[in-house]
């Protein structure tokens, strides 16, 4: 009974501090400016309008947002190529040097953004990738493959070798077992670390900020970062963008929540 | 992560078994090394080559950009002795430690919450990793909105409870308010991943040894900081490591919050923001490079240190 | 290889497939015409507009470069809207080579960027420019007797205060900065809710010039060097006396500190404000966000200082053209299409500066926007206008923020003015001292 008491209000308690930005965003871009510059807050919008996101969508967003769409879609997809090619690889075989292979790969994780965005830059400069979706892909990866290894790597020793062995034994091939057997178990770490690959690349923003320089090819987070440090006083319109940039990833999680639940669950255990 | 891989090493195939003398030779080198060969062309050109780039870089001259001429130590000399670059090095240590431990803390009360279990907590775990899925650029300027002065909720939050210097009060206007702000937002969006990698980690240790310590009596408390906790160590270990360097990482919440970027007047100044204003703002890559590689030295002490830490445990 | 490889090897092929033909045709939108060596007038160019284009003015600007497409068929106009960073911006892709083909560019920026090698010359000589746009315009497109930008508006900064507030008080507008603190003083203490005086901290525009009325200098040139004088007492107690009025008279909310212009005309919008120095752009933003303020506010020519004068900076964007550029005949018609009296005054109007060409500015004093009693303090001030030192290498002072921190560690009590202002004068040295 002591232990409802406190695990209850506990989870409240949680899902306030979680969810108050979220609702406060949303709730401040409705409200007509009278209702924003209160001093004491007003929790629902008396007027609500919607003028702020109508504006939105006449301008550049949709641009921005099919911009990041492509970026993120590209870099998650292969992502998860090189990953499941990669993780398999270092689950099954007594690949030479392996320790240190996978020391590398968890160390790319732990690199500090700073400490490629400048050579990067020139790399893509003098490679003429500056400023065009392959170049932002190419850099995104940098942050997404070593983990999204690690995670698939983790699942494909879940799946007992033995599984392969007698599916090869019955005379099939390598590659027929792992199409038949393997994959299909796979599908949940494919899934987590797509996800993981296609939200790191969907928020990124000092590459974006700094490679993507042509008109029109801006991502979302440089948007709203450019958009903010203009009208930043403009609370209303800067929380309406804000939302337009949060709900797909939001939406998007919500959805395959669960898969990723199981991929982080999986890759936490084995730490 | 190295006792993992021994411990797993019975899941590798024994190729030999299942086929002739040049399958089992592809088997053993062609086919890893096909299957690798993108992981490793992307670490070596996206990665590794960049790496060596920066350190050649911080060696060289890099006005507006172009590299000139060798200069030996200058840049790691020139940031030496600059007192703003000396500032936010102990800034973000400081910075980062309070972010870890605070992040860890609560993290890990949640995930008892959740563990405690409940047909709610399957709910509430979904909540919990809501805020990781915010965009960071956008969580920065809706905590920054939450912190205005004037018509922000968290100052009409602390008057209604009775802190009445809190009216108007102006977060940004000194550094030590702004990196409480600062560092409140960050928590905010780092603790759910590292909530629910604690969650997973508790639920790992429920068995036999939990059982036996229950049966033996042991409190709630007692089963937590004798056996759960010594039986997480490698994962806390891996999650203080990933949060440290989130936390040193920290650059987006910094260059949306505050105004100019670092400041008031230098005050909120990190590493991260520092490197990317001199490389692209002074538009000196070499001093920028040098300043990048201070970082990485730095954290990579920091991994060892965790990493050693961990294994003296086991 | 063996058989069952190949269907693994087939749905890679068609997945990568698919994601070289995604690349491939969202890039193919932009580049597929790739500007043209020919000098005709034809193909893409990219134009981007950081500071002053704003939410308010973009329509207009998307729409005159539809026109544009309309009357020069098989061109196109790519367009961006910077933020307040655009400096950062602009820097960073003059560094990478993906400059655009069209800028408007802040005027003190000009010769940064030209030092750069990074724009066109538009006249060797700019005397020829003379007549045709306004000469403090023309003096901030110059690096060492060149011409590298088209003036494309310019603005100065008054006072705006509210007439009713003053009136109630038995006020007139002030005349010195004394007057300011004593009429700011007393409308706060009579108006409960109201703050005397818009501070304005994140900006160095607004008081900066400061230093001028205070008979100091920003920096002058000695022997073909230029050196910094923001350490001279005149400067210092300027400064001081403008962080006083927020830490000692507390004449605007703490956070003032932090404020950019339009911080204080949202204040100033919704009555909480008294007086501020700002811009005719400055007013635009208050009228547009609350329109009935019109019978409630005046302006009024900047106060003077104890040096005796009110001088300020004269502000303004040019038009620049990249020497990056791939298609410079497309983008020297567009900016001659800008520039045609009957497009640019409708993008100045809607901002609320000048037109920077003497045709258009003439129009705009007679009979446009700027005839209006509210806007004639604008063209009072327009004279009393001075420069930044036209040096290529100001844009670091600018951009690393380090005018605007000096007064923030002022404000908030880190240092003291006298080693504020010491170590912002060897910042300025170190960035613009060396030639």
């Amino acid at each position: 009974m002591t232990r409802r008491l406190i695990v209850y209000p506990a989870m409240v308690l949680i899902c306030a501090a979680s969810l108050f930005p979220f609702f406060w965003m949303i709730v401040t871009s409705l409200k007509p400016d009278t209702e924003i510059f209160t001093v004491s807050p007003q929790f629902i919008p008396h007027e609500p309008i919607l003028s702020r996101y109508t504006e939105l969508f006449s301008g550049a967003i949709p641009r921005q947002f099919l911009n990041s769409l492509l970026v993120a879609g590209a870099t998650t997809l292969i992502t998860g190529l090189i990953a499941l090619l990669a993780g398999y690889a270092l689950a099954r075989f007594n690949v030479p040097m392996k320790r240190y292979l996978l020391i590398v790969i968890l160390s790319i994780q732990m690199l500090p953004q700073t400490v490629l965005v400048i050579p990067l830059f020139v790399v893509l400069r003098n490679t003429d990738l500056l400023g065009t979706y392959q170049g932002l892909v190419l850099s995104h990866l940098a942050l997404t493959v070593g983990l999204a290894t690690y995670m698939l790597r983790s699942f494909f020793m879940d799946i007992p070798v033995s599984l392969e062995e007698s599916a090869m034994v019955d005379g099939a091939s390598r590659m027929k077992a792992v199409r038949l057997v393997v994959f299909p178990l796979v599908w949940p770490g494919l899934a987590a670390s797509s996800i993981y690959g296609f939200i790191t690349s969907w928020n990124e923003l000092m590459f974006s900020a700094t490679y993507m320089q042509q008109s029109s090819r801006e991502t979302l987070p440089v948007a709203l970062q450019q958009f903010f440090s203009s009208y930043y006083s403009d609370w209303g319109g800067v929380m309406a963008a804000s939302v337009i940039f949060t709900i797909p990833v939001v939406v998007f999680f919500l959805l395959v929540q669960k898969r990723l639940m199981q991929g982080m669950v999986a890759g936490a255990v084995k730490g | 992560m190295t006792s993992t891989t021994s411990r797993r090493a019975r899941h590798t195939v024994a190729p030999a078994r299942a086929g002739s003398r040049t399958r089992s030779r592809w088997d053993r080198f062609g086919l890893p090394s096909l299957l690798l060969a993108p992981l490793l062309a992307v670490i070596l050109g996206v990665v590794g080559y960049p790496i060596v780039r920066t350190v050649w870089l911080s060696f060289h001259e890099g006005e507006y950009l172009m590299t000139g001429a060798f200069n030996g130590v200058d840049n790691y000399t020139e940031i030496f002795g600059d007192p703003y670059f000396l500032a936010a090095l102990l800034r973000t240590t400081i910075f980062a430690v309070v972010c870890v431990v605070t992040t860890l803390l609560i993290s890990l009360a949640i995930a008892l919450v959740l563990d405690a279990g409940s047909w709610a907590a399957r709910i509430v775990t979904v909540v919990v990793l809501l805020p990781w899925a915010m965009p960071r650029v956008a969580s920065g300027i809706i905590w920054k909105w939450m912190f205005n002065d004037q018509y922000g909720i968290a100052n009409w939050l602390l008057v209604s409870l009775g802190f009445d210097s809190f009216k108007g009060y102006a977060w940004f206007n000194d550094g030590f308010a702004s990196l409480v702000a600062i560092t409140i937002a960050v928590v905010w969006h780092s603790v759910p991943f590292i909530a629910i990698s604690m969650l997973a980690g508790l639920r790992a240790t429920r068995g036999e040894v939990l059982e036996a310590a229950r049966v033996d009596g042991a409190g709630f408390y007692q089963q937590l900081v004798r056996v759960r906790l010594p039986m997480m160590k490698p994962l806390l270990t891996i999650l203080g490591v990933m949060s440290t360097i989130f936390a040193y990482q920290s650059f987006d919440h910094f260059l949306v919050m505050t105004t100019p970027p670092g400041g008031p007047s230098h005050s909120t100044e990190v590493l991260s923001l520092l490197t990317w204003l001199q490389a692209f703002t002074v538009l000196d890559q070499g001093v920028a490079a040098a300043m990048a590689v201070v970082t990485f030295l730095l954290l990579a002490g920091i991994t060892a240190v965790y990493v050693k830490l961990s294994k003296e445990g086991t | 290889m063996q058989r069952p490889w190949k269907s693994a090897l087939k749905v890679i092929t068609a997945t990568s497939a698919a994601a070289a033909l995604m690349l491939a045709s969202a890039c193919g939108g932009d580049d597929a015409a790739e500007g043209n060596a020919t000098g005709e007038v034809a193909g893409p160019i990219d134009v981007w507009m950081g500071d002053p284009i704003g939410a308010a003015q973009q329509p207009t600007i998307v729409q005159l470069a539809k026109d544009y497409e309309t009357a020069h068929p098989g061109t196109k106009v790519n367009l961006r809207f910077l933020g307040a960073d655009a400096h950062k911006t602009y820097l960073t892709s003059i560094a990478g080579g993906t400059v655009p083909c069209v800028a408007l560019i802040g005027n003190t920026w000009s010769p940064e960027f030209a030092g750069l090698q990074a724009l066109e010359p538009i006249a060797q000589d700019p005397a020829s420019m003379k007549g045709v746009y306004t000469q403090s315009m023309i003096d901030s497109t110059v690096l060492d007797g060149v011409s590298y930008a088209v003036p494309y508006d310019t603005g100065v900064r008054a006072l705006i205060y509210r007439k009713d507030l003053f009136d109630k008080a038995g006020l007139a507008a002030p005349k010195t900065w004394d007057e300011v603190l004593s009429s700011a003083t007393k409308v706060q203490q009579d108006n409960p809710g109201v703050n005397g005086f818009g501070i304005i901290g994140g900006n160095q525009w607004y008081w900066l010039p400061m230093i001028w009325n205070w008979g100091g200098e920003i920096a002058t040139q000695e022997g073909g060097a230029w050196k910094a004088k923001v350490d001279s007492p005149e400067a210092v107690a300027a400064f001081t006396f403008y962080a006083d009025l927020l830490t000692k008279h507390k004449l605007a909310p703490e956070g003032a500190a932090t404020w950019q212009g339009a911080d204080a005309s949202k204040a100033f919008a919704l009555g909480q404000i008294g007086m501020m120095v700002g811009g005719s752009w400055d007013l635009k933003t208050i009228l547009a966000q609350n329109p009935g303020m019109e019978q409630q506010l005046a302006t009024a020519p900047l106060p003077a200082g104890p040096g005796g004068n009110n001088d300020t900076f004269a502000g303004g964007s040019n038009l620049a053209i990249f020497k990056g550029c791939d298609n410079k005949a497309t983008a020297r018609s567009f900016v001659d299409f800008l520039m045609k009296t009957e497009n640019l005054v409708p993008v100045t109007t809607k901002i609320g500066l000048l037109p920077a060409t003497v045709d258009a500015l003439e129009k705009e004093r007679t009979s446009g926007s700027f005839s209006t009693p509210l806007l004639r303090a604008y063209a009072e001030q327009a004279p009393n206008t001075r420069s930044i030192p036209p040096v290529a290498t100001w844009g670091k002072v600018e951009g690393t923020g380090a005018i605007v921190n000096a007064m923030q560690a002022i404000m908030n009590g880190q240092k003291t003015p006298e080693a504020a202002m010491q170590e912002l004068a060897s910042q300025i040295d170190a960035a613009i001292g060396q030639q």
